[in-house]
């Protein structure tokens, strides 16, 4: 079972900035006066705001706050909490160890704006809500074998990634598209690398790392395995998830999966 | 008195068999006029005033580079060290983040003194607390600062033998290039588009400190150029930064620079026009400051394509004088130094924003290829190049000239354009990635071009878009280093790998080659270390 869990990678950044020498990333100090309430919240700077979350946000978090790749944010829940410092915190330093980049270029008074937008998105309460039955996609996940690869909390396999919290971080339309196409967007550190030596074997996993001489992967019975490129005579990297399409499953039991996956959330954080 | 004899001769004895530091100084103009006749020494930021940043030192060779082994580290502690050394006679002079000096001895590593450089405010920096090296002119090592300071020091002791302020860092002004020292004068550029500052390119007097001109490279109202800009006050925060070190023809009397992206960087609807002199080579009169011609590579740019490459200069078929531009926006340029004519161009990396270069070297540009307010996610190259400040390197042995180039597309978006803020961004959008790109979309490579005509010649492909410089030698090798941390030597001929060496982290830095204790010597900061290396 696949879905859209991914760590962070540096050079990979849904709203990153880059300029004229190269990219710097790395949060700045935060102001010392920080305010708890937005100061910029007129309708002009709202719709400043806008402008700023279209380029910036929406291809992660929809264009409507409706989520995606990044967690929805238009049901007024924010796992990293929702008064207007602390969203001014999550946006201008990101979130590490996931995809949320950090907006480290950004000035202060438009990551005011951007909080602003994001607040009134969040007003919205439109989050869409899950047609299934929990309890029942839960047998769904264990009759399908889904902990062969996926964990959640302390139970489950290691080939993809963890579900523990995928409901805070992935829109429903997005879980729903992960169990039917999961090929149709691969987390980068879940891709399918297949090599082959001279000998003609070929050996299949995840994509670990890689340098101009070397490859390195985790294979499907979690053996760590290092290459080098000179002994290989093949390299493909499919576009291809490791987990098969369940596109053959009845709606009904995809429905009920997705409220399941939705519901796996954490208590808060501090 | 056997007892004296005994220590004395021990004591002529150490004296003669010690390495004297520093003997090498003073760096007199002269010198570095004829800096190339050097080998030993790496006595400028381009290795030359022609920056060739080549050596004819051919003690390492395509024959024995395989025994190339680790001589020295020095620790840096530091982030994204970009500099390049100079080394003079045994003594190397070293930059680190942000704006520290350290002169080392050339053969251990150790180091003799330490300039640490305490910042005067805080300051706004697009892309790291870098510094990319250093000139020197007689006993004195010019430096500047990220706080927009140039700074005197004297290269026996490090002590500040005067500072002056370039413009105010408050104001998102900084410093991070390596001088150029031009007869008594040093020529330094000036960073900051990104925080919405006005560029300009600066000399100072070497022994005062005075500053002998200035020439901005955005011009004011009424001033040539004004009419590329509107009607507008664009012009006050235009960019233009020059933040790359430029090359000089002392036969010509000029200096060729080259400048940054206008600002702001992605929203260009404030600026009508094509925003001179931002993305151009500009070619100067070093005594007065004046322009002679100037050369725009990217009219009206919105994607952040600084034309600060380094300006390679070689001497073509019938002795015409070129000068030649890898440039961010992915095309070879070819002009004629003496007048600045456009000779030709040609892409070098995938490029998907312009149908073609015309005759006279102005871009006939392609529908749809500027940032939209929800990203445009079709351009070609990404917003770091195609080419960018990396050092290249020309060969006269191989008459090939070889430069890193990224190949990647980046999602561009735009959004209101900002009102300028000290200590903050000034971009109107963004460049950024988008995790939609996948690993195979941007790459690197290290290419080798006939430099008259820009045709290619070899490549040799990298996994993922450098930020490292290049070095060709006369031992036939040609060494680079990759993101992964990887530096290798490439056979200058025909480009075939010879050898590599894991250094672990990535690498921000171009190499050099110099010769300690008669021996070949060849350095580059990975990561944050210093490394050194030499055969067996």
């Amino acid at each position: 079972m696949r879905t859209r869990t991914a760590l962070a990678i540096g050079w990979i950044t849904c709203v990153a900035l880059v300029s004229a020498q190269n990219p710097e990333r790395r949060p700045r100090p935060l102001p010392s006066n920080l305010p708890e309430t937005n100061p910029f919240t007129s309708a002009t700077d709202l719709e400043i705001g806008r402008k700023l979350y279209q380029g910036r946000c929406g291809h992660c978090h929809g264009q409507s706050g409706e989520g995606g790749r990044g967690a929805v944010l238009n049901a007024g829940n924010f796992r990293r909490g929702g008064s207007d410092r602390e969203l001014f915190v999550t946006i201008r330093n990101g979130i590490p160890n996931t995809e949320m980049p950090g907006a480290f270029n950004l000035p202060d008074i438009e990551i005011w704006r951007v909080v602003g937008y994001v607040q009134q998105l969040a007003r919205q309460g439109t989050a869409e809500r899950s047609a299934g039955d929990a309890v029942a996609g839960a047998m769904v996940y264990q009759k399908n074998g889904c902990a062969t690869c996926h964990r959640i909390d302390a139970a489950g396999g290691f080939i993809g990634p963890d579900l523990t919290d995928i409901g805070a971080k992935r829109a429903l339309r997005y879980l729903r598209e992960s169990i039917v196409d999961p090929s149709a967007d691969i987390p980068l550190d879940y891709r399918l690398v297949s090599v082959t030596d001279r000998r003609g074997r070929n050996v299949s996993g995840i994509h670990l790392n890689e340098d101009e001489y070397s490859i390195h992967l985790r294979d499907i019975d979690g053996n760590l395995r290092s290459f080098m490129k000179t002994e290989l005579t093949g390299i493909t990297l499919p576009r291809q998830s490791l987990m098969p399409a369940y596109a053959s499953l009845p709606p009904v039991d995809v429905e009920n999966l997705v409220a399941y996956l939705s519901s796996l959330r954490p208590a808060r954080r501090p | 008195m056997v007892f004296v004899v005994i220590v004395g001769g021990f004591v002529i004895g150490r004296w003669v068999g010690a390495q004297p530091l520093p003997p090498g100084l003073p760096v007199t103009y002269d010198r570095l006029l004829k800096a190339h006749e050097e080998p030993g020494n790496w006595l400028m930021y381009g290795g030359d005033y022609r920056s060739h940043h080549f050596s004819t030192l051919e003690e390492i060779t395509s024959e024995n580079v395989q025994r190339l082994r680790v001589k020295w580290i020095y620790q840096m502690h530091r982030q994204k060290v970009e500099t390049t050394p100079i080394v003079v006679d045994g003594v190397m002079y070293v930059t680190r983040p942000p704006s520290d000096v350290i002169a080392l001895d050339a053969a251990t590593g150790r180091a003799l003194w330490t300039y640490e450089h305490r910042m005067s405010s805080p300051v706004y920096t697009c892309c790291g607390d870098v510094n990319r090296g250093l000139a020197a002119l007689d006993h004195t090592l010019f430096l500047t600062t990220l706080d927009a300071r140039l700074l005197a020091l004297d290269a026996r002791s490090g002590r500040v033998l005067w500072k002056k302020e370039i413009a105010d860092p408050t104001l998102n002004y900084t410093a991070t290039g390596a001088p150029l020292i031009v007869k008594d004068k040093v020529i330094v550029g000036i960073g900051g588009a990104e925080g919405g500052i006005c560029g300009f390119l600066d000399a100072y007097d070497a022994k005062t400190g005075e500053r002998a001109w200035r020439l901005w490279t955005v011009p004011a109202p009424g001033e040539p150029g004004s009419e590329t800009w509107g009607t507008g006050d664009a012009w006050k925060h235009g960019g233009g930064s020059t933040w790359t070190t430029g090359s000089f023809d002392p036969a010509l009397n000029l200096v060729y620079w080259g400048t940054g992206n206008p600002g702001p960087d992605y929203n260009g609807d404030s600026r009508p026009g094509d925003n001179l002199y931002t993305c151009s080579l500009l070619a100067v009169n070093p005594d007065t400051g004046t322009m002679k011609w100037h050369f725009q590579f990217t009219p009206h740019d919105t994607r952040d394509w600084d034309a600060t490459q380094v300006p390679v200069l070689i001497d073509g078929v019938g002795g015409r004088k070129l000068v030649v531009v890898a440039s961010r926006n992915g095309f070879y340029y070819v002009l004629d130094r003496t007048t600045g004519e456009f000779l030709r161009a040609k892409p070098f990396a995938k490029q998907t924003w312009t149908k073609e270069i015309d005759s006279k070297g102005r871009p006939v540009v392609n529908p749809g290829q500027e940032p939209t307010p929800e990203g445009n996610e079709s351009i070609w190259p990404g917003v770091d190049g195609g080419g960018n400040w990396m050092s290249p390197s020309y060969s006269p042995a191989t008459n090939l000239l070889y430069f890193m180039a990224r190949e990647e597309r980046r999602r561009f978006f735009k959004t209101d354009a900002p009102e300028f803020q000290p200590g903050e961004a000034f971009f109107g959008g963004g460049g950024g990635g988008g995790a939609r790109f996948r690993p195979e979309e941007s790459w690197g490579k290290l290419v080798a071009v006939s430099p008259e005509t820009g045709d290619v010649k070899w490549e040799h492909r990298i996994l993922a878009p450098p930020w490292s410089g290049v070095l060709s030698t006369a031992g036939n090798l040609v060494f680079s280093a990759t993101p992964s941390g990887n530096f290798f030597a490439l056979d200058a001929r025909t480009g075939k790998e010879l050898w590599w060496f894991n250094g672990g982290e990535r690498v921000f830095a171009s190499p050099i080659t110099f010769l300690s204790r008669g021996r070949q010597m060849i350095t580059i900061p990975i990561g944050d270390v210093l490394i050194a290396f030499g055969l067996d």
